[in-house]
């Protein structure tokens, strides 16, 4: 596993997808976050995108933030991290790399849990660092009101962007079973498009992909509190369950 | 001696299309064993069933005495080949895509590191050594598919048409790396379209056709590619009533 992992981590360092994923969720959703608020308040927006933005003006700038930090990373994850599964498996076919991993002393099956394994560990560590640094803003922008509220909004959102981000590893299943990233990036367009139609609306609590993001507020404070832990719990199973299609298909992939 | 890889009456079908026929072929340790044979007669098939990538209707495959089904880790660490595509990650340096390429292989880190070394040297890729491999010439890159197959000093070597992008200058690396591996001990299967080279190299030359071996030529004779077609149209002249269109179209 160790070598596997290690030739995962190097390829996918040097990714120019996985460049432009981590400073979408990194830099872009907490900046966007924080950025959207202080717009939302300045009174600088006028219109119909007035309407969309009239929830972030009320309330405190914590409460705010947080709210929306979290409906822009529970979409934004499931986007990076399903272009970040997709290019992992994918690549192997479009750069034509999967034949030299056939008849190894290190299996396929490892080499697919390495793949898991990073996009994970990197889900992990993206959602922290964004939260965290959404968390610093509040703090700098309104330090009065980072209280246990705040701090449990923060949570929520880690939390579920977190899941939403594991839910984009099993488009690498569809990368394998298409045989490429292409296939795979439709999916995630597909799906999420989908996704965020029910999530505005407040429905499809069963539906994976929109549990989290209902939970983090995508449609409402009420569609957030019908959102119990079987919900989530369901949607962090096809995460899981997703990711061992996606390593199961890896390693039964022939070349015919 | 148990021949590093043997194919017994190999059998291999894509819809109407006999890609191999009962194909039976072994490769010695120490050996040279060069296939030719026409577009679509089945090297690349025979040799995309010894690695894995397709599994046989009929037939069966071993390596070093051990069905593939059977085979772990212990035997795949003795092999390494290149089929359709050389290794190599485009965003990663000649060097690393050897080093993980060996540890991919069983060496250790620092083994891995040594053998990057060596190799680099052998198939004289020291200007490219730390440039991606993306931006290689196709030749350069099919070095570095080489020095990726052999990096951990393989007992099997299986190398579809390794020539076919080399410059002389990479040709004459690559024969002499093959005759250094067989050297010690290893077996090595070579397809090729380049019979001049094979000639020059081989121990055993067979000649593919139709999914299956039909005959051997002798190394080192003169007009080969005579004494090439002579073999297949022989054959072809034999089963030209036993051969269906479909057939014919895989000959």
């Amino acid at each position: 596993m160790t070598t596997a992992l290690a030739l995962t981590w190097a390829t996918f360092s040097r990714s120019l997808t996985a460049r432009i994923a981590t400073a979408l969720v990194a830099v872009f959703a907490p900046a966007f976050a924080i950025g959207g608020v202080a717009l939302a308040r300045s009174g600088a927006i006028t219109g119909p995108s007035a309407v969309k933005f009239a929830p972030f003006a009320t309330g405190t700038f914590a409460e705010a933030s947080t709210l929306l930090l979290g409906q822009i990373l529970t979409v934004v994850m499931v986007l990076a991290a399903g272009f970040v599964a997709a290019w992992l498996f994918g690549r192997e076919w479009a750069d034509k790399t999967i034949g030299s991993l056939f008849s190894l002393p290190v299996s396929r099956t490892a080499i697919a849990w390495a793949k898991v394994s990073i996009t994970s560990a990197w889900v992990i560590a993206c959602v922290t660092f964004a939260v965290g640094a959404a968390a610093l803003a509040v703090a700098t922008a309104d330090a009065s009101h980072l209280d246990v509220a705040t701090w449990r909004s923060l949570g929520l959102d880690w939390a579920a962007a977190t899941m939403m981000g594991l839910l984009g590893i099993p488009f690498g299943w569809l990368a394998v079973v298409t045989r490429g990233y292409l296939g795979a990036l439709g999916g995630i367009i597909g799906i999420t498009a989908v996704s965020q139609i029910l999530a505005s609306v407040g429905v499809g609590r069963w539906v994976p992909y929109v549990a989290p993001a209902v939970w983090a507020g995508a449609g409402g404070d009420q569609a957030s509190s019908d959102i119990g832990a079987a919900h989530l719990l369901w949607a962090l199973a096809f995460a899981v369950l997703g990711a061992w299609a996606a390593v199961s298909a890896f390693a039964r992939a022939r070349l015919d | 001696m148990t021949a590093a890889l043997t194919l017994e009456a190999a059998t291999k079908t894509y819809d109407d299309l006999h890609a191999l026929a009962g194909l039976s072929l072994t490769v010695e340790p120490g050996e040279i064993h060069a296939i030719v044979g026409l577009n679509g007669a089945g090297k690349t098939t025979a040799m995309k069933a010894a690695v894995g990538h397709t599994a046989l209707d009929a037939g069966s495959v071993s390596l070093f005495g051990v069905l593939t089904a059977d085979a772990g880790a212990s035997e795949f660490a003795r092999l390494g080949f290149v089929i359709d595509q050389p290794f190599g990650y485009p965003e990663l340096t000649i060097r690393d895509n050897i080093v993980h390429a060996g540890r991919l292989r069983g060496l250790g880190r620092d083994e891995a590191a040594a053998a990057a070394g060596v190799w680099i040297d052998r198939l004289a890729l020291h200007p490219w050594a730390r440039a991606r491999a993306r931006e290689l010439s196709l030749g350069n890159r099919q070095r570095l598919g080489l020095a990726c197959a052999a990096a951990h000093e393989p007992d099997l070597l299986i190398l579809d048409e390794p020539t076919n992008a080399l410059d002389p200058a990479g040709v004459l690396l690559l024969r002499d790396a093959l005759v250094a591996t067989a050297a010690r001990g290893a077996g090595v299967l070579v397809s090729s379209h380049h019979l001049d080279e094979v000639s020059r190299i081989a121990a055993r030359i067979t000649v593919i056709h139709a999914g299956r071996v039909v005959g051997t030529l002798e190394p080192g004779q003169v007009d080969l590619e005579r004494r090439f077609f002579d073999v297949v149209r022989q054959w072809d002249a034999e089963h030209a009533v036993d051969l269906s269109p479909t057939a014919r179209n895989a000959a």
